[in-house]
């Protein structure tokens, strides 16, 4: 890995963790909102990284870009101001979580750093995309070919989600609404 | 490379296709006919099952190979292991439809929506039993759940049912990230999510390949496995990560109740199978100790919380949760008879649970107090029939020799007794006797208690009727018949077949 791509991992990799933190320690929605943001976009550039330009793409577009603006438009909508996430209702549950949480990245850092990643992060399709000059190219070939199936069934879950939406949004008055 | 497929690619996916069909079929003439909506929905979901029942039964026949494309890239399998879990997933799926007509017409649901989602998630678990990629795994895991949610919270004018839709929805995404972060780290430390390839790297059973060193030792298989598992458990409702299941059971619409004690388990349990007993199964050191505190907790707890409940549809939910336990103990055995015993127990549970469920479903329908255990005194009296189908159905959740709950515990333990886990099997007795407790209670109360006074006759419909004969009647012919269990024992050869 070239020096330049190494500053940019970690520049990008600290505010993506940095972006998680704001998440869920900002006082607002809001902030929560554009921390998110902030992390989303520093992912997309660690996918630059891995030399996969079309989901880097994808992630700007559908998540930082029109899943974001949804999400500060329905709370800006609410005018939820200043609403404190965590009160102080559960504190020993909050700890208790952390705690929790730590212990968890504790075992991880410790078996990680004790035996090594062992990671290969090939795909057995990774010639294929290497076949292709292009990497949209590839991805769409392995899309429409090895992966048709699981392409195919993702149209139905969004036939639920929609059937979902209109069950249960529609009005309440009468049997048909 | 360009993709062929074949007749045999399309064979596998046939019974799904049909289900799916099956499903948008229904929200077509949904829009178009006005007239008794409800017979007409009823009756085309149970065609769209019928067929892909028999199209499924064809599969049987054929024992079909991996598929889509075919070989070892393969998403989905058309293995009688996938095809046996199917009959369970059909039969639940028709069962729970046949008790659903009069709750529709009285909580004034749009039943061509209400049973649509219910082909929907059926055709997500299908998928799911067969499924060879942790992809489609996830996707048909996400399948099923979404339709669950929105049927959960179906019944806009209960706020209880809200609540259980709601509340399953929030828990079920956050297990579903675990679900899909292990996935991931599995994927990286093996380069596939095809459980095929997968046992190629790790090795399997047979040892087929041999392992390389450094990926047995990877902390990411380790932290895969642990996550993975937290995101199989929570979908069976397994102890500790059962919190959900009291809740959105008493508050979910009962035929969506029914259908979802029953069949999300037979979809999962296969999956997880495939996972863990298969793809993992050269790691199986590594998640006994897992599975293995996870099963003597789950039917503790299960057990001893059910015996407090005052309501029906928890103390079910309760007893649903023992009984995943119980499932789980056969699993851990991994071994050809573990995996028969999980095979076998879903045929049994979907016939005793599901008509549990329809019990409930006749006397609530007198209002919402319908649901306390105490409804149930002097039941004999005001219903014969109704009394005597839920004893039998109590009796054999509990497990009494004659009905064939006996049997499928009785694999279940038998498994682990085989794979040199005694404790597990006995701890699985002692809690099943600490199981009759809350089961008799039940049916002391309709026996034995004296029938309240003014309290009116109770009467199922003909078509709850039906069910409820047939419930029983196969509680007994699948307990007393070996057919049924030989279908099971044919079921897992293909599934260890697999491997060698």
């Amino acid at each position: 890995m070239p020096v330049l791509a190494i500053i940019v991992f970690w520049i990008s990799t600290v505010l993506a963790v940095l972006g998680g933190i704001g998440v869920v320690a900002s006082p607002a929605p809001v902030y929560s909102a554009v921390s998110l943001i902030l992390t989303l976009a520093n992912l997309a550039i660690l996918y630059l990284l891995l030399n996969a330009q079309f989901i880097a793409a994808a992630q700007v577009l559908i998540y930082a870009g029109a899943v974001m603006v949804l999400f500060l438009f329905v709370i800006t909508l609410l005018g939820v101001r200043d609403y404190r996430l965590f009160g102080d209702r559960q504190p020993l549950q909050r700890y208790g979580a952390m705690l929790l949480g730590a212990l968890l990245l504790a075992g991880i850092i410790y078996f990680v750093s004790k035996s090594g990643t062992g990671l290969t992060g090939v795909h057995s399709s990774y010639n294929a995309f290497q076949a292709h000059k292009g990497n949209v190219q590839a991805f769409g070939h392995e899309l429409f070919n090895g992966f048709l199936l699981p392409f195919e069934i993702t149209p139905f879950l969004l036939v639920v989600a929609m059937i979902g939406a209109v069950a249960l949004g529609k009005s309440t008055q009468g049997s048909r609404g | 490379m360009t993709i062929h497929l074949t007749a045999a690619d399309y064979g596998a996916v046939l019974p799904i296709m049909i289900v799916l069909g099956g499903a948008l079929c229904l929200l077509l003439t949904d829009a178009f006919v006005k007239v008794h909506e409800t017979e007409i929905a009823t009756g085309i979901s149970l065609a769209t099952l019928l067929l892909a029942f028999a199209a499924s039964a064809h599969l049987w026949a054929v024992n079909a190979g991996p598929a889509f494309p075919q070989g070892a890239g393969a998403m989905i399998t058309g293995d009688r292991f996938g095809q046996f879990f199917n009959f369970a997933l059909l039969l639940s799926s028709a069962l729970a439809i046949l008790i659903a007509p009069p709750y529709i017409r009285t909580s004034h649901f749009d039943a061509g929506e209400f049973l649509s989602l219910i082909l929907f998630a059926t055709a997500g678990m299908m998928l799911m039993a067969a499924s060879l990629n942790l992809m489609v795994i996830f996707l048909s895991i996400e399948l099923l759940s979404l339709a669950l949610y929105i049927l959960s919270g179906f019944d806009r004018n209960r706020p209880r049912s809200q609540e259980a839709g709601f509340k399953y929805f929030l828990l079920s995404s956050f297990a579903s990230a675990f679900l899909i972060y292990g996935m991931a780290l599995i994927y990286g430390a093996t380069g596939s999510t095809n459980l095929i390839r997968i046992v190629n790297v790790l090795g399997g059973h047979a040892g087929t390949v041999a392992s390389t060193h450094t990926v047995l030792s990877s902390p990411f298989v380790l932290i895969g496995i642990a996550l993975m598992a937290v995101g199989f458990a929570f979908k069976l409702s397994i102890v500790p990560f059962h919190m959900w299941t009291p809740d959105v059971y008493q508050g979910a619409p009962t035929p969506v109740t029914a259908f979802m004690s029953v069949a999300t388990k037979a979809a999962v349990f296969p999956a997880f199978l495939r996972v863990f007993n298969l793809a993992l199964g050269a790691e199986s050191h590594r998640w006994f100790g897992i599975l293995w505190a996870l099963a003597i907790v789950t039917m503790i707890v299960g057990n001893v919380l059910a015996l407090s409940q005052s309501s029906m549809k928890r103390l079910l939910a309760y007893s649903g949760i023992a009984h995943a336990g119980y499932v789980l103990v056969a699993m851990s055995a991994n071994n050809r008879l573990g995996a028969t015993a999980v095979a076998f127990y879903f045929i049994v549970y979907a016939f005793m649970n599901i008509g549990a469920f329809a019990l409930v479903l006749v006397l609530e329908s007198r209002g919402e107090a319908g649901d306390e255990i105490a409804t149930y005194r002097g039941l004999f009296a005001r219903s014969p029939l109704l009394a005597v189908a839920t004893g039998v159905f109590m009796f054999s959740l509990a497990g009494f020799p004659p009905t064939a709950g006996f049997f499928a515990k009785y694999y279940a333990f038998a498994a682990a007794v085989q794979a040199g886990h005694t404790e597990l099997a006995i701890i699985g007795v002692i809690t099943s006797v600490i199981s009759l407790g809350y089961y008799l209670r039940v049916v002391v109360l309709m026996f034995m208690q004296p029938v309240e006074a003014g309290a009116e006759q109770v009467r199922a419909g003909p078509l709850s009727d039906f069910m409820l004969t047939a419930s029983v009647a196969g509680l007994f012919v699948v307990g007393l018949v070996p057919w049924f269990y030989n279908l099971a024992v044919q079921a897992v050869q293909s599934f260890f077949h697999f491997t060698t």
